[in-house]
Parts: structure tokens; C-alpha cells; sequence
């Protein structure tokens, strides 16, 4: 809030400064207010097109802090009053058993740690619950064993009432909620616990004691757990004197307490046992700073795309102010044939615009409340709870939130207005009393030329800096500021039309073109802001001068009487504005760019899910894994005798267990944790395809074949090929021919050699042959499956039913192409919700074709008048005006969807070639065209409907 | 005669009256006004400011609605047409020059003259091929292709008039068509004038204060306050 307040003061300063500036003489700041408070309908329109800038900003602040805000809250609810855990893991991760004396050892140490408040031991397993009335079951549940003197935080009873979890019999356990849904257990029911030990699997048999919220202790991690008194849990599992888990809560509560983590873990350090060697886990802080960060990234894409619709506001200020001040043009000549200087015409100018980007600035910052509302509830449209683990956003936002967007706002619009203002100051006295035109420029005045030149300097800078930094976005600018630097040098001698047309097809030529030196790998969003920048600078070029070719088209098209006529004066004027059109044009163009290029990677997006379903799943239907090993004997004659087999035509096991790798020989630096996969000797046809393959081996086959023979070769997971839009589990990267060093389960240093990495990114890890693993790790029995449906037999179904044959093993199954189908759906809902995004950008832009046809009104009435005159029927000055709006709508929509649609294939070259189809969505793009061209006539509909109505002898009397 | 009002006249007003609601008071700008323009007449209407000058010639040219009475041009009733019939009407027989010149700023000088052709649905090479000859015909051959903003204010007004002839107009209404031009500028542009009269025996109705333009007509017609005072044949200079 401090800063909120910083930023409040920056802007009272400002404010402060300028009404001093502006009422020193008293007048310009009296003409300033006075021509705001003038016409009331106006200055709605433009504060409507001013604010949107400042609400896509305070949307974004929202959305930040709503995202905060749900994360923080889920992790508070899920983990309660546990802030560190200490433990000691294997190296394939799992908890390792310690005595409870450890425990009591630290515990005695508790008064001798300021930061910690309370610790407690705990048990905790994976493990398969059946209730045996309901015959439904949880193969992927936990197991807590508490202590109910001793646990942190209490449980919550279904009527709200806390807990502590005492006084079960031996046979009764508590349920969460979440469970208890899953199974549809209740009190008293029956209940089948297999515990996720190693084989043969013990079994616990107990009644439901007590069916807890998914809240306070009962909420743990966020998993559907069963607890259960300690001393009950390691009878039966005949661990007596054993735990896994110290949690610790630090001082401070569920909510604050983390804060102090890192001090908590040092004094737990401190203290803990020589032996074992315990682990010290910030969890809570873990969580949410990784969460945070995810959803941050998020929350910044948002962020980064509204830049496009942030600029578009830029230009509609500078659009307004040049208009307001073509509008008083001749008051101003006479204000400054008397004695008002420049400056004072800058001051009125400033004084006026304050008022305008105080208002919009504060209306925008509460409309981006809203479309932050919006925002969220189309987000949870694409992104439904139990895709989040049943988290739901709530809109949150804070005062500091939209004191920022206000303050940034008004920023934006009063720097903009600065410009303008001087801009609008430079204007020719006698020129502007008598409404003389300015004078059309054919040739470069030298200050012209200086900046030309300035231009090809920093251009040829910025080239060469871009290869000497491998700089994708140097090298796009680099040319384009060359080229319009030439541009500008050479209309010296040259037409301007020749210049500027040259300079706009080689920027569009240039951007498009696929093969650059530099690799577009790993190219980021601001590459993107900024190439769509210079592509729409690069087509309005070509358009704005070369519209005589576009006139004669339409006219020569055109062939009933009353059109021709129409048609030359709709396209003549908007032309020989070509700055004011320019930027309305660019405003559209940019949006519809964007919204184009976001479809066409959508629609690519959409046309890899054959492929990736392909190679994802290679032809398996369910992927599954057993928490524990099932030796393969077992397996072989337990699978045979099941009904489910008769379901399915194919399927492998693989052994797996988890290790670490380091690239480096001397394992300095971080450890890589992965998943090693030993792949059965007896799967000779793996269908899973190649991105990458030593040139050692001529097709895949003979890759899967090698490891199989070789102990010391490994194929890895597409994860770690370099991602360009879509990243997917990505844990670390690697290529072909990198080694692998790791410490086998022996504690001796392999190593491993890559030779190949697969398409597939679903099933993470490093692949190697089955006697790998048993050698490395003696681990010689199958725990991960592919299973392939009979035909005519539904995957849901055959998922399920092995779950329920295998719950002793706690099988969990995976239905591989509706989890793909629901990945790339999501995908797609997010594009959709960038493009709706995107797509309030178009109000800007209408509001600028708005607020031109407003101001064209005015300024043409006495030609409108000699056009009736002359013979221009009211329709035919309807028509005038709807087709310059509909040509300037139209032309902004085109460009930026073909510009859009041409960078999509560009993409597509350099990232989805060989992948996905290059589809041009021409149903999304026709709709949102329709959708922004509908906007804009209805717009401008009303001005160019009065001026048609203006009796010509009226328009003919010359007025301000 | 063909074309003619029952009467006389290429244009003909009777009990033309125009009055405007102002809301606290009603302005009589014409009150009762007769006259006859005889085809191929060259003739001023002249007074002092506020008298309905223009309020006449805007009545007269269907460009302003009447309040009562009837006005003919080459026979048509045109006070009793609609807004599309007056437009059209305009359109086929009736060419404007303006004090302000009124070209459209944003097209050349030969799109500015052709547009009444386009308007009238004339070929848009046949369009532009008139528009060429009437430019050159008053003196404008090098400056068809610039813009109004490029020419002097005399060059501004003869292309005005050049507009205002391509359709081979029956009336020729000027508004104080030397208004806005120095004294040089206003006797070539007068002298213009008079010889297309003369050559193509063109109605031309001036609305002027000028006396030099009034004298160079063949009949002035006085105003005042929304009347005709008198109408007399100028003295030649």
C-alpha cells in the first residue's frame, strides 16, 4: 500500500505541476478547461477510447492478484499449519523409515528455536482403499498415521466442529472428505486398505470412524487420505518404533509462519540427529513460489499481449489530440496572430488533456475490474476445476492494484498528450486563420535528411549488434530502420510515393521472409510484439501511398451511376489525410494482426492432435503404474486369469526406478532427478518415432534394438528437444551424444550415452534396455505399463476395470488420448480467451473511427453542402461517409489479417512443419472481421446519418 | 418557348416567401418576391447585407426550402419536388459557383470539374474529356492535375466555374463569385464569365454587392429587406 500511495502522490505532483505550469497566465489553463467542460458528447466518446489502455493494465493487476491470492489460499488450506517437513528419501524418492526417537530428539530442541512452534511425527504411504459396501475404490490414496496428542492443527468435523482425532477403536480410521466422495464411503462403512509397500502388499481391514472437511489437518496435501492413529499404522504394517515424516509449524500460524522459513530450517538444522541423514523441506514456501511463478508467467502473456491494444491507445490519444486541434485551428491562428506563444498553446493543450487522462485513466482502472471478472469466469470456462485439482479462482484485487493501473495510466495518456500538444503548437499562423491547407511535402527538408540518416546509423548499429549477439529482434529492426531511414533520405530526389512504397514492401518482404541467419528457436513474445509492430508499419506504407491504384480499382469496379461518384470522394479524403488515417488504420490493423496470427497457430495447434496422439501414445490406449513391484511371475500368471485381459490385445511392462544424473563427469553442480525406463527385451516393435537419431543407426528399430544390447546407451523423452509454444513436462534438456553420469544403486559411476530422443514428451525419462536396470538397480520387475484395447472395447471402461482388478497394486491408469485430447483442448480454450482478449483492442480502434467521423462531419460541411448542391443525393452523402469508413475498416481489418495469416506461415515453416497442417482459419477470421466491421459502422452510423441530413443551404453557411 | 414557365422565364418565382423560426422570433428573409430570368439573361442580384441575397438564390436554386409561393426552372415546378428530384434536378440543369469557390480540397482540379459528370452518370472517360476541355477552355490546361490548395484564389475560381458549366447547365447560379478576389482577379474572372455567356448563351444569375460585377451584367435586380426594390438595366461602363 506504501507504494500505492508513492504512485498517488507521483501523480497529485504532476497534476500540481501542471496546473501551475498551465495557470501561471491563468488563460491557456482557462482555455484548456473551458474547451474540455465544450462538448460533453465528445469528450465521452474519447474518454471511452482513452480508458481501454488503462483497463487492459488494471485488468492484468487483477488477474495477477486474484492468481496470488488462489494459489496462496489452496496451499494455506491444503497444508494448514505445516510449514517445513523433515525426512529422509531414497533415491528413488520415496520416504525412507526412521525411529521415532529422532523425533524426540528434535522435539526436545523445540524451546531452542525461535522461529518453530510445534513439530509432530507422522507416517505416511501410498496405498488403495476399497469400501466393500459401496464396491468403489481409490487406487491413488495416502495413508497418515498421527499422533493425536501431538499433530499440528485439528481436524474438522462434517458439522464444523475441530477435532484432534482421538479416541478411535484400533479398527477405525478417519476419511477426508475428498475419499469419502470417491469411494461414497460413510460412517461405519466396511473399508480395505492395501498399503504400498513392497510385494507381497499388506492388507488392513477397518470401519470408517469419522468422515472429516477438506480442510484444517483433514485437507493434507491436497490428497484423499485416510489417517489413522500411528501406533495402529505401524502394527499393521509391522514397522513398531517407525516413522517417515517430522511436520513442523512455525511460528507465526497457516498463514504467515512460512514467511520465516529459511530461518526455521537453519534451527531445525541445527538440532537435527546425526543419524539418519534427514532432509529439511521448506514446503509451504516451496509451493507457493512455484505456483506463483507458473501463474505469473500467465498472468505476464496477458500483460504482453495487451501491449498491442495499450499501443493502439497511444495512437488514438495522438489521433484525438491532432483532431481537437485541426478542429480549433483558426482560434488558435488568432490566439497566436495576438500574442499567445507556442507555449502557452502547449499549456491549454496540456491543461485540457490533464482532465481527459485523469478521467480515463480512473474510469479505466475500474472497467479493468470488470474485464478482470470477465477475464476469470471465461478462464474457468477453458480451464475447469477438476483440471486444477478442483481450485477455483475468486476475483481478488487490491486498492494498490488499481492505484497502479490509474497511476500507469495517466502516465501513458498525459506523456502521449505531451507530444501531441507540442506538436499540435507548430502550426502556421496565417495558414491557420484563413484554413489554407499545409503545403504538400515532395521533398526532404535537410532536418528530414539528418534524421534519415540518424535512422540508417542506428539501423546498420543494430544489425550488426544482432549478429554479434545472435539477437533474432536486432535483426528484424535493424533493416527496417535502414529502410525507412533510406526512405526518408531519398525523397530527396525521388517521389515520395516511390520511397515510402519501396520501404513498406521490403519491411513486409523482409519480416515474412522464413530463412534469416539467425534462428528463430526460442523466440519470445517480444520478438513477436515487435516484429507485428514493424509488419503493420511496413503494409499501412503500401496502402496509404498507393491509394490512387486502390481508387481506380473501385472505380473502375463500380458501374451504377450514383457509386462513382461516391467512391471517388469516399477514398479521396481519408488519402489526403494520410496521418490521421494512418494511425486509425494502424490501431486496426494491429489488433486484427495479432487476433490473425493467433488463430492461425491455434488452428495448427488444433491440427496436431492426429500426430500427437500418434506419437504420444504409439498406438497404446492406457498407460498405467503399480506403486509396488509386482515380480514378473506374479504378474504374468495373476494378468492371464483376470477378465480384463480378455480386453486387451497388447501390452508391455517396464521396470522403472528413479535416479539422478549429472552431465558433468565430477557431478559438480545440481543433480538431475528423471525416471529411468527399462524397456522388455521381448518388445521388439516399439512404435514410438524418432526426433533426433545418432547417424549410427538408420531407423528406430535399430536404436531400440542397441540399448537392449549395449548397458551403456539411452534414448530419452522429447522433453528435452528445446520448446517452442507449448511446454510440456519439460525437465531438463539434452542431445544426441550427450553422456549421462550417474552413481548406480551400488554407488558406482556408469554412465550413459544418448542416441536418440523420441517425439514422445508424455512419459518422461531415459529409456534404456531391461537388464540396465537390473544390473544398475536390481530392480527386475514390472511396474509401468502400455496397454492397448481390444477393438470395440471403450478405453474409460478398461481403465477402470484394471484399476479395480489390480487395487492391491494400486494401479493407476491413465487413458492416454482423452488426457491428450483434454491437453490440447485447454490449449486451445487459452487461445481462444487471448484472442477475446485481443479482440477489446477493436474498441479502440472503433472509437477512433468514432471520433474521425465525428470531426470529418464538422469539417466537411460546407463541402457536403456543395456536394448536395451539385447533385449528391442525402443517400449518396450517407454512402460517402459509411464507404471512407467502411475502406478504412476494411482496409486496417485486411491488412492485419493478412499480415497476420502470412506470419502464421512463417511460424509454421520454422516451428510446425512436418507436425501440423498450415490451416488458415477462415470461419474465425471472417466472423471476428464481420464482428469489428458491424462495430465500426454502427459507431459511426449516427454522425454520418446527420451529416446526410444537413439541409444544403445550411452546410453552405460557413460556421464554427 | 420549350423549357419555359407558363409564363416567362428560364426562372420564374411568385410570392416566393422564406421565413425562419429562430425560436424567439421568425425572420421574414423573402417576403412576396416575383421574378423572371429570361433564358440567356446575365443578371445581378444586388443589396445591401441581410437582405436575402442569398437566401433568394438559394430558393431559387432548390438548394433551401421555400415557405410559400413557386419557383420554375426551365418549366419544372421544382418547389413542388422532393428532396431526390430537386438533387437530381440540380444535377442535370443547374450549375453553382461560390464565393468560397467550395472545391473539394482532397481531389485535382479535373476530378473536381468532372464530378457533376459522374454525378449525372456520364462515362467516366467521357466525363473526364469534358472536364479537360471546358479547364482549357477558361485557361486552365497546365493545372489539371493539382490540387485547389496549389492554385491562386482567380485559378480557384475559374476551375469553380469550370465545374460549374461542364454539364452544360440551363442556369448558372453564382454567389458572390469575385467575393474573395481582388479587384485584377475579379475583372478576368468577370470578363470570363461574360465571354461563356456570350459564347454559349448561358443564363447566369449573380448574387453580388460589387458594383463593377453588377454593372457588367444586363439587368440588376435590387433588394431589400426580403424584397425586390427595383430592377433596372446597368449603364454600360
Amino acid at each position: 500500500m506504501d507504494a500505492a500511495i508513492t504512485l498517488l502522490l507521483v501523480v497529485a505532483v504532476i497534476c500540481a505541476i501542471i496546473l501551475v505550469w498551465t495557470g501561471r497566465k491563468r488563460f491557456p489553463l482557462r482555455i484548456g478547461l473551458g474547451n474540455f467542460f465544450r462538448r460533453k458528447t465528445q469528450v465521452a466518446i474519447v474518454v471511452a477510447g482513452l480508458l481501454i489502455g488503462t483497463a487492459i493494465i488494471s485488468s492484468s493487476f487483477v488477474i495477477s492478484t486474484t492468481f496470488d491470492h488462489t494459489i496462496k489460499s489452496e496451499v494455506y488450506r491444503t497444508l494448514d499449519y505445516v510449514d517445513e517437513e523433515v525426512y529422509s528419501a531414497g533415491p528413488d524418492g520415496r520416504l525412507i523409515n526412521f525411529s521415532y526417537s529422532a523425533f524426540d530428539e528434535m522435539n526436545a530442541h523445540v524451546r531452542d528455536m525461535p522461529h518453530v512452534s510445534a513439530m509432530a511425527p507422522r507416517y505416511q504411504l501410498s496405498a488403495s482403499i476399497i469400501d466393500t459396501r459401496s464396491i468403489l475404490f481409490e487406487p491413488s490414496g495416502s495413508v497418515i498415521g498421527f499422533d493425536p496428542a501431538l499433530d499440528l492443527g485439528s481436524f474438522v468435523k462434517s458439522g464444523g466442529s475441530s477435532w484432534d482425532g482421538s479416541g478411535l477403536s484400533p479398527t477405525q480410521v478417519i476419511l477426508n472428505q475428498q475419499i469419502a466422495d470417491s469411494i461414497e464411503a460413510r460412517v461405519d462403512d466396511p473399508l480395505v486398505i492395501y498399503f504400498g509397500l513392497s510385494y507381497p502388499v499388506p492388507q488392513f481391514n477397518a470401519t470408517v470412524g469419522e468422515i472429516v472437511q477438506n480442510t484444517g489437518r483433514g485437507a493434507w496435501a491436497g490428497l484423499p487420505a485416510v489417517f489413522m492413529p500411528l501406533n495402529v499404522l505401524q502394527a499393521a504394517i509391522g514397522q513398531p518404533g517407525q516413522i517417515n515424516l517430522i511436520v513442523v509449524a512455525n511460528v507465526g500460524g497457516p498463514t504467515a509462519g512460512y514467511l520465516d522459513s529459511t530461518a526455521a530450517s537453519q534451527e531445525l538444522r541445527q538440532y537435527l540427529p546425526a543419524t539418519p541423514l534427514l532432509t529439511v523441506y521448506e514446503i509451504k514456501s516451496d509451493l507457493i513460489n512455484r505456483a506463483t511463478q507458473s501463474m505469473s508467467q500467465l498472468s505476464q502473456l496477458f500483460t504482453l499481449l495487451g501491449t498491442f491494444t495499450i499501443i493502439a491507445g497511444v495512437l488514438l490519444i495522438v489521433n484525438i489530440f491532432v483532431m481537437l486541434a485541426e478542429e480549433r485551428k483558426g482560434e488558435m491562428g488568432v490566439a497566436r496572430a495576438v500574442g499567445m506563444r507556442r507555449r502557452n498553446l502547449v499549456q491549454s493543450y496540456v491543461a485540457e488533456g490533464l482532465l481527459y487522462a485523469l478521467l480515463s485513466a480512473a474510469v479505466g482502472a475500474l472497467v479493468g475490474l470488470a474485464l478482470a471478472g470477465v477475464i476469470l469466469w471465461a478462464f474457468e470456462a477453458v480451464y475447469p476445476a477438476r483440471l486444477l485439482g478442483g481450485i477455483r479462482f475468486v476475483l481478488t484485487w487490491t486498492a494498490a492494484d488499481l492505484i497502479q493501473a490509474f497511476t500507469i495510466g495517466f502516465l501513458i495518456t498525459m506523456a502521449t498528450i505531451l507530444l501531441a500538444s507540442w506538436r499540435v503548437s507548430k502550426l502556421n499562423i496565417v495558414r491557420a486563420i484563413r484554413d489554407i491547407p499545409e503545403p504538400v511535402q515532395r521533398r526532404s527538408t535537410g532536418r528530414q535528411i539528418g534524421l534519415g540518416v540518424a535512422l540508417m546509423v542506428l539501423g546498420a548499429i543494430s544489425t550488426i549488434s544482432a549478429f554479434a549477439a545472435s539477437s533474432a529482434l536486432l535483426l528484424d529492426v535493424g533493416p527496417v530502420l535502414v529502410a525507412m531511414g533510406l526512405a526518408v533520405v531519398v525523397m530527396r530526389v525521388v517521389n515520395p510515393r516511390i520511397a515510402f512504397s519501396a520501404a513498406g514492401l521490403f519491411i513486409v518482404i523482409y519480416l515474412l521472409f522464413p530463412f534469416k541467419p539467425i534462428e528463430m528457436a526460442g523466440a519470445g513474445i517480444d520478438q513477436f510484439i515487435v516484429a507485428g509492430l514493424l509488419l503493420v508499419l511496413g503494409g499501412l506504407l503500401i496502402v496509404l501511398f498507393n491509394s490512387d491504384a486502390m481508387l481506380a480499382i473501385f472505380t473502375t469496379v463500380a458501374r451504377r451511376r450514383t457509386w462513382r461518384p461516391v467512391m471517388r470522394t469516399a477514398i479521396a479524403y481519408p488519402m489526403n489525410k494520410k496521418f490521421r488515417t494512418g494511425i486509425t488504420l494502424a490501431s486496426i490493423a494491429l489488433v486484427m494482426f495479432t487476433i490473425a496470427t493467433m488463430s492461425g497457430i491455434e488452428s495448427m495447434v488444433s491440427s496436431t492432435i492426429e500426430t500427437t496422439e500418434a506419437r504420444e501414445s504409439g498406438g497404446f490406449d492406457i498407460i498405467a503404474a503399480t506403486n509396488p513391484a509386482i515380480p514378473k511371475s506374479t504378474w504374468n500368471s495373476e494378468y492371464v486369469n483376470t477378465s480384463v485381459s480378455k480386453n486387451i490385445s497388447e501390452y508391455h511392462g517396464l521396470s522403472w526406478v528413479s535416479f539422478q544424473f549429472s552431465k558433468d563427469s565430477t557431478f559438480s553442480g545440481k543433480l538431475q532427478n528423471t525416471t529411468l525406463h527399462g524397456m522388455p527385451a521381448t518388445w521388439t516393435n516399439i512404435p514410438f518415432d524418432f526426433q533426433a537419431l545418432d547417424s549410427k543407426y538408420s531407423n528406430g528399430k535399430e536404436a531400440w534394438d542397441a540399448i537392449q544390447a549395449n548397458s551403456s546407451l539411452a534414448i530419452l523423452d522429447g522433453s528435452v528437444a528445446p520448446q517452442e509454444f507449448v511446454s510440456i513436462n519439460a525437465m531438463f534438456g539434452a542431445s544426441v551424444g550427450d553422456t549421462l553420469y550417474f552413481h548406480n544403486g551400488k554407488g558406482e559411476v556408469h554412465n550413459f550415452t544418448v542416441i536418440g530422443i523420441l517425439y514422445e514428451r508424455f512419459v518422461n525419462g531415459v529409456f534404456v534396455g531391461w537388464n540396465t536396470v537390473k544390473t544398475e538397480f536390481g530392480v527386475d520387475y514390472p511396474s509401468f505399463f502400455y496397454f492397448k484395447v481390444a477393438p470395440g472395447q471403450d478405453s474409460a471402461a478398461v481403465s477402470h476395470e484394471l484399476e479395480r482388478t489390480f487395487i492391491r497394486y494400486q494401479m493407476v491408469t491413465l487413458d492416454m488420448n482423452a488426457l491428450i485430447h483434454d491437453v490440447l483442448q485447454v490449449v486451445i480454450g487459452v487461445f481462444n480467451l487471448l484472442e477475446a482478449y485481443l479482440a477489446l483492442g477493436l474498441i479502440v480502434g472503433i472509437a477512433g473511427l468514432g471520433v474521425i467521423t465525428m470531426r470529418n462531419v464538422v469539417e466537411r460541411r460546407t463541402e457536403t453542402g456543395a456536394l448536395r448542391a451539385l447533385g449528391f443525393r442525402r443517400s449518396m452523402v450517407l454512402r460517402s461517409y459509411l464507404f471512407e469508413l467502411s475502406f478504412i475498416a476494411l482496409t486496417g481489418i485486411l491488412l492485419g489479417d493478412i499480415l497476420g495469416i502470412a506470419i502464421s506461415y512463417d511460424l509454421y515453416l520454422g516451428f510446425f512443419q512436418g507436425e501440423a497442417s498450415f490451416i488458415i482459419p477462415w470461419d474465425r477470421l471472417l466472423i471476428l472481421s464481420l464482428i469489428a466491421f458491424i462495430g465500426a459502422l454502427i459507431a459511426t452510423a449516427s454522425p454520418a446519418i446527420r451529416a446526410s441530413r444537413i439541409p444544403p443551404a445550411e452546410a453552405l453557411r460557413t460556421f464554427e | 418557348m420549350k423549357g419555359e414557365s407558363p409564363e416567362t422565364g428560364i426562372v420564374v418565382a411568385r410570392n416566393l416567401t422564406k421565413n425562419y423560426d429562430t425560436g424567439k422570433i421568425e425572420v421574414k428573409a423573402l417576403r412576396g418576391v416575383n421574378l423572371d430570368v429570361r433564358r440567356g439573361e446575365m443578371m445581378a442580384i444586388m443589396g445591401p447585407s441581410g437582405c436575402g441575397k442569398t437566401t433568394l438564390l438559394n430558393c431559387l436554386s432548390g438548394i433551401d426550402d421555400i415557405t410559400s409561393g413557386e419557383v420554375w426552372i426551365a418549366g419544372r415546378p421544382i418547389s413542388k419536388m422532393s428532396d431526390n428530384e430537386k438533387t437530381d434536378f440540380r444535377a442535370m440543369k443547374m450549375g453553382f459557383i461560390f464565393q468560397s469557390y467550395n472545391l473539394l480540397p482532397v481531389l485535382k482540379v479535373v476530378e473536381n470539374v468532372e464530378l457533376p459528370c459522374l454525378v449525372r452518370g456520364d462515362d467516366p472517360k467521357k466525363a473526364r474529356q469534358k472536364a479537360r476541355d471546358i479547364l482549357e477552355a477558361v485557361g486552365l490546361k497546365e493545372e489539371t492535375l493539382k490540387k485547389p490548395a496549389e492554385l491562386s484564389g482567380g485559378q480557384q475560381q475559374r476551375v469553380a466555374i469550370a465545374r460549374s458549366l461542364v454539364n452544360e447547365p440551363d442556369v448558372v447560379f453564382a454567389d458572390e463569385p469575385t467575393g474573395n478576389l481582388d479587384s485584377e482577379t475579379t475583372a478576368e474572372v468577370i470578363e470570363l464569365m461574360k465571354s461563356l455567356h456570350r459564347e454559349k448563351g448561358l443564363t447566369f444569375v449573380i448574387v453580388t454587392h460589387d458594383s463593377t460585377v453588377g454593372q457588367s451584367t444586363e439587368r440588376v435586380v435590387m433588394m431589400r429587406n426580403g424584397a425586390i426594390l427595383k430592377s433596372f438595366r446597368p449603364s454600360p461602363t
